[in-house]
């Protein structure tokens, strides 16, 4: 890919971009053409996004126990594992299972639209194929991602909390009581805002790929892989800034916090 | 209406025959995934004028079967049992074709290209074209595949944008159009497309709802007895509403792609490659509908196609394309443009050589191209075999 590829990559996303929330503010989606992508996107997600949850939260356990263990802190895991699944892997993970499970079909899908004609069909019927296809299916990745996230959290607390109490033997009382201590509100709701921009993110850039998407199975292949690589890696970038922004900004809110403990 | 005599002949025949009150059809009952409408709201009249007795149309074709709702069928009625047990396929009445048909000469011209040129990344595929489409007329637009006759279509109702030139539609230019402008008019635009493109997420009949919810234009409550009657004249049996796209044949789907693009009454409809890949039957069956669809005399009709039957049958006036890869730079890239019985005996062989489906000098070239330039231009295809193989042995020896 050129340079000249590169910017004309970067202006018809921020195009479709645009359009996408010209028509959300112009003609919000109905709730009843909202409830079966609900259903597609956000409850047939649910076992898959609780599952890795769980096993991340198991498996950062089963890591940190004996590094831990070296310096006599293990009753204090429950702290660390339960702020980075709260702050990163939670978000993150559940914004990844998306974009490989929904992302890469709605590219796939929109990408067959595209070959087959029927989104030239939906312009030719008077409506627009942004409003009808690309708005709802963001409004959902944005409303559904801080839920299946919250499960990703939840089930990875409880994975991480059944590994170190029942296989390493950490005392419950402490691991809940260091957790308690140290995992603060902010935490958890720095991960909902993040992965709202996530959603964002997995919904206009499988759209874009799909509206996008070249002739023939190979094309709209192409459309589904490409869809999930990028949005990955713009997910993981938008992670970096916004977890740095977010820590100058509770910085300056809370000047008395030392730095090692955000 | 019918001041021509077959227009009496196809309203009493094919489309008043036999058909039940759908009063007595069994209901259908929709998914309503994409419904969007209010149920309270007014329906605009002119989409639904069953429920209404005695009240004109105001549009300019008419749904002859308002008769035969005013309970001339009963339950007991025994041609209604013959009703329901329907054939899959509605038989058409097959009506003979006179060789003329009338046209009057003055009309209003409804889409105009004006010197259009259109490229795509290096490629020029249309250059300097221009041409109208008069009320009530049905072009066809004939030539080789890759000569830009889709693109065509696509330029008419906005899909593409001309490079070069104007696309004018009632005298305004497309390209000049506000969004809401363009959607305006593009509801008087129906597009049967090459694959029939139906939504394949939804059933028929939420298809062929589409638009009308989209744009309010059926009550919710009248819906399925319109819905019903669409399909009913594309002569897709009931029942076929419930399925989904993958559930139906080639015929089929095209069909209720035509039933899609009627259902918002347009005023001119565009054909891509309605006959392309269906069989013999379906293909006489699609251009019978086209005629059916066209025959008001009110609504413009432009079909692509390479089907020289379609042309025969449908068309009033003939466009041949030709691919600008085989012009010089100054030729005109329309080569015939006038009504389909002069194609037969046109002076340019190109012309000739296309409606009688005869390769001529490709076949010299592809072969010139295989053996090199000193093979005898009148040579047949089937005899390069043994000269191939005779060159080897000469070759050999």
């Amino acid at each position: 890919m050129g340079l000249s590829d590169f910017f004309a990559f970067i202006g018809s996303l921020t195009l479709f971009n645009l359009s996408a929330i010209r028509w959300l503010i112009y003609r919000p989606p109905r709730w009843r053409n909202l409830m079966p992508l609900f259903y597609s996107i956000g409850v047939s997600s649910t076992w898959v996004v609780g599952l890795t949850g769980c096993f991340i939260g198991m498996v950062l356990a089963v890591q940190s126990y004996h590094s831990f263990r070296e310096m006599g802190l293990e009753s204090r895991m429950g702290a660390v594992i339960n702020v980075t699944l709260v702050k990163e892997l939670g978000p993150v993970l559940a914004a990844t299972m998306l974009a490989g499970r929904v992302g890469s079909a709605m590219a796939a899908e929109l990408g067959t639209m595209r070959v087959t004609e029927q989104i030239d069909a939906l312009s030719a019927l008077g409506t627009n194929p942004v409003q009808v296809l690309v708005v709802p299916r963001l409004v959902t990745c944005v409303l559904l991602i801080p839920l299946l996230t919250s499960i990703a959290d939840c089930l990875g607390i409880l994975g991480g909390y059944v590994i170190s109490t029942s296989l390493f033997g950490i005392d419950s009382y402490y691991y809940w009581y260091y957790t308690e201590k140290f995992v603060e509100f902010a935490d958890l709701i720095a991960g909902m805002f993040k992965s709202v921009f996530f959603g964002y993110t997995i919904g206009i850039i499988a759209c874009h790929r799909g509206f996008h998407s070249r002739a023939g199975a190979q094309g709209v292949g192409q459309a589904a892989t490409e869809s999930f690589v990028l949005s990955f890696v713009i997910i993981l970038a938008i992670d970096l800034l916004i977890g740095s922004a977010w820590n100058s900004v509770y910085r300056a809110l809370y000047p008395g916090v030392p730095e090692g403990l955000i | 209406m019918p001041d021509n005599p077959l227009d009496s002949k196809i309203d009493s025949d094919m489309v008043n025959g036999p058909r039940p009150d759908k009063n007595h059809l069994p209901a259908a009952t929709p998914s309503w995934s994409f419904s969007t409408f209010d149920e309270n709201e007014p329906a605009d009249d002119r989409f639904f004028s069953d429920s209404k007795e005695n009240v004109e149309l105001s549009h300019n074709f008419e749904y002859p079967d308002r008769e035969l709702n005013n309970s001339k069928f009963t339950d007991s009625d025994p041609s209604l049992k013959a009703i329901h047990k329907m054939p899959a396929e509605r038989p058409l009445v097959q009506i003979e074709v006179p060789e003329e048909r009338p046209r009057e000469t003055v009309k209003e011209v409804i889409i105009e290209f004006e010197n259009v040129t259109k490229s795509f990344r290096n490629q020029m595929v249309l250059r300097d074209l221009s041409f109208k489409v008069h009320r009530g007329e049905t072009v066809c637009l004939i030539g080789e595949s890759g000569c830009g006759k889709t693109v065509n279509l696509k330029l008419m109702i906005g899909l593409m944008k001309a490079d070069k030139g104007m696309v004018r539609f009632h005298g305004q230019d497309l390209a000049r159009m506000n969004e809401k402008q363009i959607t305006s008019t593009r509801i008087k635009f129906g597009f049967l497309f090459q694959m029939a493109a139906l939504f394949d997420s939804m059933t028929i009949y939420d298809n062929v709802a589409f638009g009308l919810r989209e744009h309010r234009l059926v009550n919710e409550r009248d819906m399925p007895g319109y819905i019903t009657e669409r399909l009913l004249e594309v002569g897709l049996p009931v029942g076929v509403e419930l399925k989904k796209p993958a559930e139906l044949s080639g015929g089929q789907r095209k069909r209720v792609g035509l039933a899609r693009a009627l259902a918002l009454k347009p005023e001119v409809m565009l054909y891509d490659e309605p006959t392309t890949g269906l069989d013999p039957i379906m293909t006489d069956i699609i251009n019978e509908l086209i005629l059916q669809t066209q025959q008001s005399g009110e609504r413009a009709g432009i079909i692509v196609t390479h089907e020289m039957r379609t042309v025969t049958k449908c068309a009033d006036r003939v466009i041949m394309l030709y691919p600008l890869s085989r012009l010089e730079p100054d030729e005109p890239q329309i080569l015939y443009d006038g009504p389909p019985e002069g194609l037969e005996d046109h002076s340019d062989a190109r012309v000739r050589q296309f409606v009688r489906g005869e390769a001529g000098d490709r076949l010299r070239e592809m072969n010139v191209a295989r053996l090199g330039d000193d093979l005898d231009s009148t040579i047949l295809t089937s005899d390069l075999d043994d000269l191939i193989g005779n060159r080897k042995t000469i070759s050999r020896g």
